[in-house]
């Protein structure tokens, strides 16, 4: 997450977007193999569950976001993988407007703080109100809150998979809570609490950063109206009641427990698990960096050494070999033309009995 | 017509190289400058008049020669030289322009390069067997002398160890040719497809003696030695010329003789010879990832890529032909472009060691426009969509992966592993802070930035337009696969809607 904040908002908005798009494209192609369906989905379903538990352990303020969106690209591919390529694509619309809103608040809160590390930041709610309403609009975008945009691509998949899949909708409501958790944690981190040293002086954006977030905030918000005008919302009559409710259920527990932890001043920041491992392996991705580093890394870098050896020492060594031996023989057998004509004679008759005895073999042998 | 591209720089030579007196020492820059500029108009000329629609050889030159012999200088072009020519006079041309004045011994070093030029000329339109023979010996003695004369520390063995490869490959090829002629009964060497076909397992023999003579022009692992040393030792315009046109004369000659005087022989060892190019092509792009030296990384990554021409040659369908053709094209444009940026950035900072360079995109003090067209000619080596480097190796794999699937896949690995060196390359040399002795670097003058941007031109507007190039060989690859006859019609998927993913 070191690129600068623009090219951050369209990659985790539109680019990965267009990954998954293709793949909702190539949802016939991938029809064809129920072995491929049910690995997209298996996939999906530890990238939803895995991105969602990660985001909430990284002290990045980008780290975190851009791990929901890992998360929701996986909720794409479990959508993908059961074949609700409309559900798939509808998520996708209503995810990548939130979250752009919410890349633009935190850029706008990196822009003037320098610092985009979550235990620097705090009590920048009374000098950002813009920036943390921004955020704060966002994350009712991503999650589940009625009646903004994620609640009816969630509740869509939702009702999609309870007839065939119905596990998968508890993984659903799963990535919904973690998700709410770990957006209410980043709001708490940056814009409640105490201000800290980095965040003792921060005025408010400039107008040309501020005029999109706006925009974008005022967009979010009036999202339902957007969807109805695309006739994309469902009949209030065939509304799956309860499915709704757990969703929302879902998102507000999460929110709720975070907001225990993160919005109260008498919990103590940075909050400890009581297993350090399980946090060291959600803060540092499930070590997936050092697997590869250990794996695919690892093998083209001591393969590609054994070859350089290889061509070094033995290709190039051999033909290097055949050259140092000829100019050796030519070297010894310099020291053979002495200007001695016994010696010249002496060989010669060598050769002759030497072919002589190899002509006349058949007649030795008796 | 054809003649033209073979004496003018031959004649060029000649003056420059034996009139010392007559021209000053910044005339015989410009003179030879516009010889190559003449030799280049002509091949335009020439590709105004060339007919695409035709198969066949066109602008063919008769001349009755040493008839005992069997030898005639006859010279003919078709759909599968004429791009090479294209791409040798162009080159040629490019490599002068960007040559400094301040060359050492500027009269013997333009008369070899117009030599140089001529032979390779030659050898791509030859069309009787020892015609080609003698050009293709006769480019040797410029190009020893170029890597001898003005190359790096060691340039004395690396151009003893090229002469030794290449008058090996040379004898290895007179071979071949005497036995296909003597076998066949034939009472010259001039070339004709399908002329007579001789049995299998004599055309097995020929075939494989003139792989092995082509391999270790073009070259194929384990014949590649020379190659490392040649290209890194010679200089920046001569690496040029050495990769970006020279080592064609190998696959073109594959493709030429190998594919056109014994197809039935080929089929047969058409599945050893795609693995032997997954060989060559996993050896170069591994050896590639550990060099430091930038020239010795872009020397070894030639390696894996000419390989693909082997590749789609091997699967000989329509499409792949056509690979092969616009791969060749593609990869001499690209190497080029490479050799010549190391060869600006060495004269500028006077290394070429990856863990001396570092951040060379500074825009104030660094080399901006160098780092700049660096990126985008390993982009195009690593074939991202929309330059040239895409179009060969898409064209190249989508036609062999009928034939070969598991060889086409194992190469597209190595595209990646194409990535990885570049990345490691610009990371290393491109990125970071420079500092120390590099702070501040001289500025590229204009003679030195035309070749690149002429270049790198070429490799966007063929990349983004492709069919300019495809269109000059299309009927040419179709000709020779209708020629070996037994090839089920493949349907060109050009213009086909299949789906595909493209490479790397």
């Amino acid at each position: 997450m070191e690129g600068p904040v623009p090219a951050s908002i369209l990659r985790n908005s539109v680019i990965v977007g267009a990954g998954a798009f293709v793949l909702t494209k190539l949802q016939p192609v991938l029809a064809l193999s129920p072995i491929t369906l049910t690995t997209i989905v298996v996939f999906g379903t530890v990238t939803a569950l895995g991105g969602s538990l990660i985001a909430i352990a990284q002290v990045d303020i980008k780290r975190s976001l851009s791990y929901s969106v890992s998360a929701y690209m996986g909720l794409v591919f479990i959508a993908v993988g059961t074949q609700y390529v409309e559900a798939a694509r509808f998520l996708l619309l209503t995810q990548s407007m939130a979250m752009a809103l919410l890349y633009m608040s935190a850029g706008a809160v990196i822009w003037n703080n320098i610092s985009q590390d979550l235990t620097q930041l705090g009590g920048l709610w009374s000098r950002r109100p813009v920036s943390g309403l921004a955020f704060a609009v966002g994350a009712v975008g991503l999650i589940a809150v009625p009646p903004f945009g994620s609640f009816w691509g969630l509740l869509k998949l939702a009702d999609s998979l309870w007839a065939t899949h119905p596990w998968l909708v508890g993984v659903l409501l799963l990535v919904n809570g973690l998700t709410a958790f770990s957006l209410t944690r980043v709001f708490g981190l940056v814009f409640g609490g105490q201000p800290k040293p980095m965040t003792q002086r921060s005025p408010e954006v400039h107008w040309p950063m501020a005029l999109p977030m706006v925009i974008l905030t005022v967009f979010t918000l009036l999202s339902p109206l957007v969807l109805q005008h695309w006739s994309l919302l469902p009949n209030w009559e065939v509304l799956n009641k309860q499915l709704a409710l757990l969703l929302i259920w879902s998102g507000l527990l999460g929110c709720g427990l975070s907001s225990v932890v993160y919005l109260n001043p008498a919990w103590s920041k940075p909050v400890k698990l009581p297993w350090k491992s399980l946090q060291d392996l959600l803060a540092y991705d499930f070590y997936i960096q050092r697997i590869y580093q250990l794996s695919v890394v690892a093998v083209v870098s001591y393969s590609s050494r054994l070859m350089a050896w290889v061509d070094r020492y033995i290709v190039d060594g051999v033909v290097n070999g055949v050259g140092l031996a000829t100019l050796f023989s030519g070297q010894a057998l310099k020291y053979t033309a002495s200007g001695q004509s016994q010696f010249y004679l002496l060989t010669i008759l060598m050769g002759v009995v030497l072919v002589g005895l190899i002509a006349s073999r058949n007649f030795l042998s008796f | 017509m054809l003649s033209t591209l073979i004496w003018l720089p031959m004649l060029g030579a000649a003056f420059i190289g034996l009139w010392p007196r007559l021209l000053n020492l910044s005339q015989t820059h410009w003179v030879a400058r516009a010889i190559a500029g003449l030799t280049f108009l002509w091949t335009v000329v020439l590709i105004f008049q060339f007919d695409f629609q035709i198969g066949g050889f066109q602008f063919q030159e008769h001349l009755p020669w040493i008839e005992p012999l069997g030898l005639d200088y006859q010279l003919g072009v078709d759909g599968l030289s004429l791009p090479l020519v294209a791409l040798n006079s162009l080159l040629i041309w490019l490599v002068l322009l960007s040559t400094d004045e301040q060359v050492p011994r500027p009269r013997l070093f333009y008369s070899m390069v117009l030599l140089l030029s001529a032979a390779i000329a030659g050898a791509f339109l030859a069309q009787n067997l020892l015609l080609f023979f003698l050009f293709y010996e006769l480019e040797l003695i410029p190009l020893y002398l170029l890597i001898g004369i003005w190359g790096g520390v060691n340039r004395g063995y690396a151009a003893t160890k090229f002469l030794i490869y290449q008058a090996i490959s040379g004898i290895i090829l007179l071979a071949g040719f005497l036995g296909w002629a003597w076998l066949s009964g034939s009472t010259t060497f001039n070339y004709e497809v399908g002329a007579q076909v001789l049995p299998l397992g004599a055309q097995l023999v020929l075939l494989i003696t003139l792989v092995i003579g082509f391999g270790i022009k073009m070259p194929l692992v384990p014949f590649h030695t020379w190659l490392p040393d040649a290209y890194v030792e010679a200089s920046a315009p001569v690496s040029m010329l050495l990769g970006g046109i020279v080592s064609k004369l190998g696959t073109y000659g594959l493709l030429r003789f190998g594919l056109g005087l014994f197809p039935d022989a080929w089929e047969v060892i058409a599945p050893w010879l795609s693995i032997l190019a997954v060989a060559t092509a996993l050896y170069g792009s591994l050896v590639a990832i550990v060099q430091t030296d930038i020239k010795k990384m872009i020397a070894f990554s030639s390696v894996a890529h000419m390989s693909y021409v082997l590749l789609a040659s091997a699967a000989a369908n329509p499409l792949s032909l056509l690979g092969a053709v616009c791969q060749m094209v593609a990869h001499g444009l690209i190497v080029a472009l490479l050799f010549h940026l190391v060869g600006l950035v060495e004269t500028k900072t006077g290394s070429r060691d990856l863990t001396v360079l570092k951040g060379l995109l500074n825009p104030k003090r660094g080399l901006p426009l160098v780092g700049g067209l660096m990126i985008v000619g390993t982009m195009a080596s690593a074939g991202i969509p929309g330059l040239v480097g895409f179009i060969g190796e898409f064209l190249t794999f989508q036609g062999s992966y009928t034939t070969f699937p598991v060889q086409t896949l194992l190469c597209l690995a190595t595209t990646a592993l194409t990535s990885v060196y570049f990345v490691l390359l610009i990371n290393r040399a491109l990125f970071g802070r420079l500092e120390g002795e590099l702070a501040y670097l001289p500025k590229v003058c204009r003679f030195e930035q035309i070749p690149a941007i002429v270049l790198t031109i070429l490799i966007v507007c063929l990349g983004v337009q492709p069919s300019w190039l495809v269109h000059w060989s299309q009927s040419t690859t179709e000709a020779m696969v209708a020629a070996m006859a037994h090839q089920p019609a493949v349907e060109t998927a050009l213009n086909s809607q299949a789906l595909v993913t493209p490479p790397a």
